[in-house]
């Protein structure tokens, strides 16, 4: 593999309607619809692998989101309704009311599948335990960090601690609550810790769209227990080329790289997924340019989409992959 | 427990009602009877508010600035942004040039003759003018005392083309105020509520939500207003001694969590802080908007809600 800019991508990607219009047809037998997930995942491997990602995984082809998925497998929850995200547009939110505890291991199956199916390294994202919690009601726990804790312990540590039984080498919880509530960075900072602790694989936290420039993230980032922090920038940066700060404003959060010491790596979200507007190579090039400056050290940058493309048709996500590859070609010539 | 027989109870539900799932269905697919279905749910809903003020539950409204920003002019709604530190977004009203009135926005955003035929008092809703300048984009102003004067100004004139005997109340919703006011956002707040309300014969409460009150409190005496709306489910210690207003809402059900409150344990802390407050009025209210939660949980809440309001009369 690589040692130098390695690609990767977040999570997920759009299903297609020849998927969804199987799983939605009652003639459709269980045996039918778990294979067609089964050609979807693989489908996604292959085409990430051609694309040219150092990473990859499945699309997150077997989940419904990643909220819902997770806590239909987690004894305690109960859901009741829809809330609104925006417009008209909702989410299912559960209420904890009982004691949680795992029912399974929702991500087991699809990892080794990816596994088994995979040239190269898989990775595997996971909703982190502050999301879920924020994004839930909670009727049970005295405290919201009572909750937290739990979840940690008794939901997101034991599951990752199967993948790594099962071979699991880089993982990567996904938080983008992290940084809802800036006067709980402690406790998310703990829950994370306490999902983590005792797991041998590569820990990657993905926090995404948090309002503030990171500035409540970054303090925290060097007692997390993560060795790589995979970031959005590109949906606040300019679309012009060069390196220059002023061209660069999206990625201003990174003076804070060298203000906390922060050692780990950054995965660097150098594509928009908010768009259908395609990046360049060459402004992905410099992105990944200024960013190496900015941090003083390339060898501590992968190169990432800013969250998952699931928002995009596979059309242009796939073409957002390219570009961001191309883009990650130029910019290792430009450093050597 | 101290009683206090001069101060009156009323009660009220503000904020957006959610949408049930058949409302969200039909809004999703833009069926031909949306129209139709947010006028029936409306009414359903205000049929449940067995309180002293009537409220339109404002289900055609996608966040608490979207009439406005589209209807106002020199308005847009545009990107989304997060509200608060909670899991919904709004559309950011962007400020284009002056910012005017068109003399009937608010009055065709809200069901002002549905309000008017209820029967009793009704409440009308906006957003102060502070936290319109801290949560819109200003393209145009680049001074945030006379984007607030403006939009202030703009409000007036919608306000008072609601002029009606049974328009009562007015609730500035007013979260951005709970987060922290500087001296100068403090005087903007006053300069520009004096604006806002002039002429209006209202009774006029700034609602604070989403973060603990105790901290802004002492500075939010002097305003032209009757009264605050405090947010009893952020902080636990609050305290309202030498609060200096006549009149106090407080909140006896949250709206960020299905937990459905118990009556007994919410009249007594309100009664209690109302006691400590010395006020001539309390209103029994909700924290903040009920979209937060589920539709059935928010009918369970406005439920509570009207519990609590008789529990805290008997008292008075």
């Amino acid at each position: 593999m690589r040692t130098l800019l390695q690609t990767q991508e977040i999570g997920s990607l759009k299903k297609p309607e020849w998927l969804l219009r199987t799983l939605r047809d009652a003639r459709v037998t269980k045996e039918a619809k778990e294979a067609a997930r089964d050609d979807l995942a693989m489908l996604n491997i292959k085409t990430l692998e051609d694309i040219g990602l150092d990473y990859v995984y499945d699309g997150e082809a077997r989940r419904v989101e990643m909220y819902e998925y997770p806590v239909r497998n987690v004894e305690g929850f109960s859901f009741t309704g829809r809330v609104r995200s925006f417009d008209n547009r909702y989410y299912r939110k559960a209420r904890c009311v009982r004691p949680v505890r795992l029912l399974r291991n929702y991500h087991l199956d699809e990892f080794l599948f990816v596994k088994e199916h995979a040239k190269r390294t898989p990775k595997i994202p996971v909703t982190g335990p502050y999301t879920l919690v924020d994004w839930s009601f909670n009727e049970h726990y005295d405290t919201r960090r009572d909750f937290l804790i739990e979840v940690s312990r008794k939901i997101i540590n034991p599951l990752l601690k199967d993948l790594d039984k099962v071979g699991a080498k880089v993982i990567q919880l996904d938080e983008p609550a992290a940084t809802t509530h800036p006067d709980e960075m402690e406790d998310f900072k703990d829950a994370f810790n306490e999902a983590v602790e005792g797991v041998k694989a590569r820990i990657s936290v993905h926090v995404c769209y948090s309002g503030d420039n990171y500035r409540t993230l970054f303090p925290i980032l060097p007692e997390l227990a993560a060795s790589e922090y995979a970031l959005e920038f590109a949906n606040r940066d300019s679309w012009e080329l060069g390196t220059s700060h002023d061209v660069r404003k999206g990625y201003s959060a990174l003076k804070q790289y060298e203000e906390y010491a922060i050692k780990g790596v950054l995965g660097l979200g150098v594509v928009d997924v908010h768009t259908d507007s395609m990046e360049t190579a060459e402004l992905v090039r410099d992105r990944i340019l200024y960013a190496a400056r900015a941090i003083g050290d390339p060898t501590k940058l992968r190169i990432n989409p800013d969250c998952g493309l699931r928002t995009r048709s596979r059309r242009v996500a796939f073409d957002k992959l390219r570009a961001m590859v191309q883009g990650t070609n130029l910019a290792r010539k430009a450093l050597r | 427990m101290k009683v206090s027989t001069e101060m009156k109870v009323e009660s009220y539900c503000f904020g957006i009602f959610p949408r049930d799932e058949t409302l969200i269905e039909a809004t999703r697919k833009n069926a031909k009877n949306v129209g139709a279905l947010v006028a029936q749910r409306r009414k359903k809903i205000m049929g449940l508010q067995k309180l002293t003020y009537a409220s339109d539950p404002l289900l055609d409204w996608d966040d608490m600035f979207r009439p406005l920003s589209m209807g106002l002019r020199n308005l847009e709604a545009n990107g989304l942004n997060r509200f608060f530190e909670t899991n919904t977004f709004y559309r950011v009203p962007v400020v284009k040039g002056k910012v005017e009135s068109r003399g009937d926005v608010l009055r065709n955003a809200v069901a002002f003759q549905e309000l008017k035929d209820v029967g009793k008092p009704f409440l009308v809703e906006v957003p102060e003018p502070f936290t319109f300048v801290s949560l819109c984009s200003d393209l145009h102003y680049g001074n945030k005392v006379a984007l607030a004067l403006d939009y202030a100004k703009a409000m007036n004139r919608e306000l008072a083309s609601m002029s009606d005997p049974k328009f009562k109340l007015l609730v500035l919703k007013a979260p951005s105020c709970a987060f922290g006011l500087g001296n100068d956002d403090l005087q903007l707040l006053k300069e520009s509520l004096n604006v806002m309300l002039s002429g209006l014969k209202v009774t006029a409460i700034l609602h604070l939500y989403f973060k603990d009150p105790s901290s802004v409190l002492k500075k939010l005496g002097g305003l032209p207003v009757s009264g605050l709306g405090l947010d009893l489910f952020c902080g636990a210690g609050l305290s309202l001694k030498g609060y200096p207003y006549d009149e106090v809402a407080l909140s006896a059900v949250d709206g960020r969590n299905t937990k459905l409150e118990k009556v007994p344990e919410m009249a007594g802390r309100v009664w209690a802080l109302a006691s400590e407050a010395k006020v001539k009025k309390l209103y029994v209210t909700n924290n903040s908007d009920l979209e937060l939660l589920p539709y059935v949980f928010a009918v369970r809440k406005l439920a509570v809600l009207t519990k609590v309001h008789r529990a805290v009369e008997r008292w008075s």
